[in-house]
């Protein structure tokens, strides 16, 4: 890379997959597979058709070849080695990552209608009429089971890159038609059929409780956060079914609003930047 | 030959509390019926019905447990949260009076308009008021809590096998108007003491009574094979409203509810009496149980009234209970843990 570009890298797992299908298409070589079997992260050119300046990679793998999930304990980062061998395949001189990865760990938590779970209030209304009611105090503790490892994870894509611009980009929300969700159920058709799908106005909540808490705790190490893309979103915030994949994710034409919003981000930053 | 003749040995004093120690003594030779491990058995009451309920599985039976903890929430917080204590959160539940209104909100038959107490922007459920530590941040909050409890205490008298209730108090403070009656006193555990508003009770036989018939009778129209087990709280009360010494209003107050126990129990078929005020609290007890302060039953005297239970109600004695090593530190630390909100009426 000349020193006038800068590169920038997109880090993930499964929500990776939708800005691959529309920026690079099939991976050569049965990369995707290859990387799942292997658990050596594919990687190759991301070309978002801007800005000038910047010249894009990307980076997927599949989360169990990360390792146990890493954790901030009293300060300290407890990192398995197979992250840091993940990590390791972002471009060294990368200026800006933005890290896609994880959130799987909130899916059942988000999806399934477990009678166990309960709602909460939030500055969009009051708990749902009829179902079990939690302070939301306690929604963020729990919440904050399967936040933890996310910000574990962007913390140390931000030690091993402590020059470099981190940025956390969220899941998407909820997606707001049950009848999509229903009709792709990926993995949770048995868990649907037992316990049916959380209402959306609880998913939300839960997700905006774990997105607002996330880039609060991400805020003081200098990471940045993005909101989903609004041009992806219903009049009630969730995502709308045609920018869906699956049950869980966004699809080309999510990533394509995604890929805008990262050039945005990268115009703020300014183009031909000295090699870092 | 005179009726006595006929008297098993239990009924002489000389042949049992005289002749015997008082760890040997059978306080309840013969029940109505058993408890087994697939009864759903709920409980409810004074803070001394905490330990019952603590208990319970210990002897291979069910606490059956409503109102369990959301998903997430850690053992210890929902412990704080009262989540277990009894088989719903209702928390300490003192009085008779208490009891009926509790079913009253539970199955509708009083709007749940009870009452709201404030602190520094806080709210707390009057009836409930360290049910929620630090309170509600909204006042739909604690009605969503509120409603969502009483649906489990709807669940709990329609399905549940049965019902072992404590009897606490007979003294309470009541909202004039509406009758509600408070668990504690307005002002001591939340809110403030309002002269206009709060006024005081000593409840009596009949009226306990009466509220205690007319609890059982609501809840056999809903759940007719619901049996219960009532006792008294051997714990005395600590402090009085009325004008008497709190010893002496302990004893008038232990007598009322021990005689409304012995006649509700005799009615029914269906209805126990376990003598736990009996076994802590006679004389010829030396007061053993009791702790340093005189009213508190220590945790020996806890395993005496749960080994007596279990011989009583449990087939085969509830197993090694009765040969058991008392783990000290571990019932000292359950003992910790029962909540008891009628300490704040002695609160500096």
């Amino acid at each position: 890379m000349n020193a006038s570009t800068s590169r920038f890298s997109l880090i993930g797992s499964s929500h990776l997959f939708g800005v691959i299908d529309q920026y690079v298409g099939k991976l050569p070589d049965n990369g995707f597979q290859r990387a799942w079997d292997t658990g050596v992260p594919a990687t190759g050119a991301l070309d978002l058709g801007g800005p000038p300046g910047w010249q894009g990679e990307f980076v997927l793998f599949n989360t169990p070849a990360a390792g146990p999930p890493p954790e901030v304990r009293d300060g300290m980062l407890y990192l398995p080695e197979q992250l840091g061998r993940v990590l390791g395949s972002v471009s060294a001189d990368s200026r800006c990552i933005f890290s896609l990865m994880r959130g799987h760990e909130y899916a059942v938590a988000s999806l399934v209608d477990d009678p166990a779970h309960a709602d909460f209030s939030d500055a969009h209304g009051p708990s749902l009429v009829g179902r079990r009611w939690m302070s939301r105090a306690d929604a963020l503790a729990w919440v904050r089971e399967f936040a933890d490892p996310i910000v574990a994870t962007v913390v140390a894509l931000r030690q091993h890159f402590p020059r470099s611009h981190i940025v956390q980009v969220p899941p998407p929300p909820p997606i707001e038609s049950e009848a999509h969700i229903l009709a792709h159920p990926e993995s949770f058709g048995a868990l649907f059929a037992a316990y049916g799908i959380k209402p959306f106005e609880m998913r939300l909540r839960l997700y905006r409780l774990m997105t607002a808490d996330l880039a609060a705790r991400l805020q003081p190490y200098g990471i940045a956060s993005l909101q989903p893309p609004p041009g992806a979103l219903t009049p009630a915030g969730g995502l709308h079914e045609d920018f869906a994949r699956g049950c869980l994710h966004g699809n080309h034409e999510y990533a394509r609003l995604l890929g805008e919003q990262v050039k945005a981000y990268l115009n703020t930053l300014g183009a031909a930047h000295a090699s870092v | 030959m005179h009726p006595y003749d006929h008297q098993p040995p239990q009924a002489f004093w000389r042949k049992t509390v005289s002749a015997k120690a008082w760890g040997e003594l059978d306080f309840k030779p013969a029940t109505k019926f058993k408890l087994t491990p697939a009864l759903k058995i709920a409980t409810a009451g004074s803070c001394f019905a905490q330990h019952m309920a603590n208990r319970l599985q210990s002897f291979g039976l069910s606490h059956w447990v409503v109102e369990q903890a959301p998903t997430g929430v850690s053992p210890a917080r929902a412990r704080e949260l009262q989540y277990g204590v009894f088989s719903a959160r209702y928390a300490n539940v003192y009085t008779v009076r208490q009891l009926r209104q509790l079913v009253e909100f539970a199955f509708g038959l009083r709007p749940d308009d009870s009452p709201v107490l404030t602190e520094e922007d806080r709210l707390f459920d009057g009836l409930r008021p360290r049910i929620q530590p630090g309170g509600y941040e909204t006042l739909a909050d604690l009605r969503a809590d509120r409603a969502w409890h009483l649906a489990q205490v709807r669940r709990l008298f329609t399905e549940c096998d049965v019902f072992v209730f404590t009897l606490g108090l007979t003294e309470a403070w009541v909202e004039q108007g509406s009758g509600i009656v408070f668990p504690v006193c307005p002002g001591t555990a939340a809110g403030e003491f309002d002269p206009a508003r709060h006024g005081f009770v000593n409840f009596e036989y009949p009226e306990i009574l009466a509220d205690l018939e007319w609890v059982r009778e609501f809840v056999a129209g809903v759940n007719p094979g619901m049996r219960w087990i009532v006792t008294v709280s051997p714990v005395p009360l600590v402090a009085t409203a009325t004008k008497d010494p709190v010893i002496v209003a302990s004893s008038y107050s232990k007598a009322v509810l021990r005689a409304v126990a012995g006649r509700f129990a005799d009615a029914h078929e269906g209805v126990e009496y376990f003598p736990s005020f009996e076994i802590i609290s006679s004389a010829q007890s030396f007061g053993q149980y009791l702790e340093g302060d005189l009213r508190e039953v220590s945790p020996r005297g806890v395993n005496h009234v749960m080994r007596q239970f279990a011989g009583a109600f449990v087939e085969g004695g509830g197993g090694a209970v009765g040969e058991a090593r008392v783990d000290i530190a571990g019932l000292a630390a359950a003992a910790a843990q029962v909540e008891c909100e009628e300490l704040l009426n002695a609160r500096p």
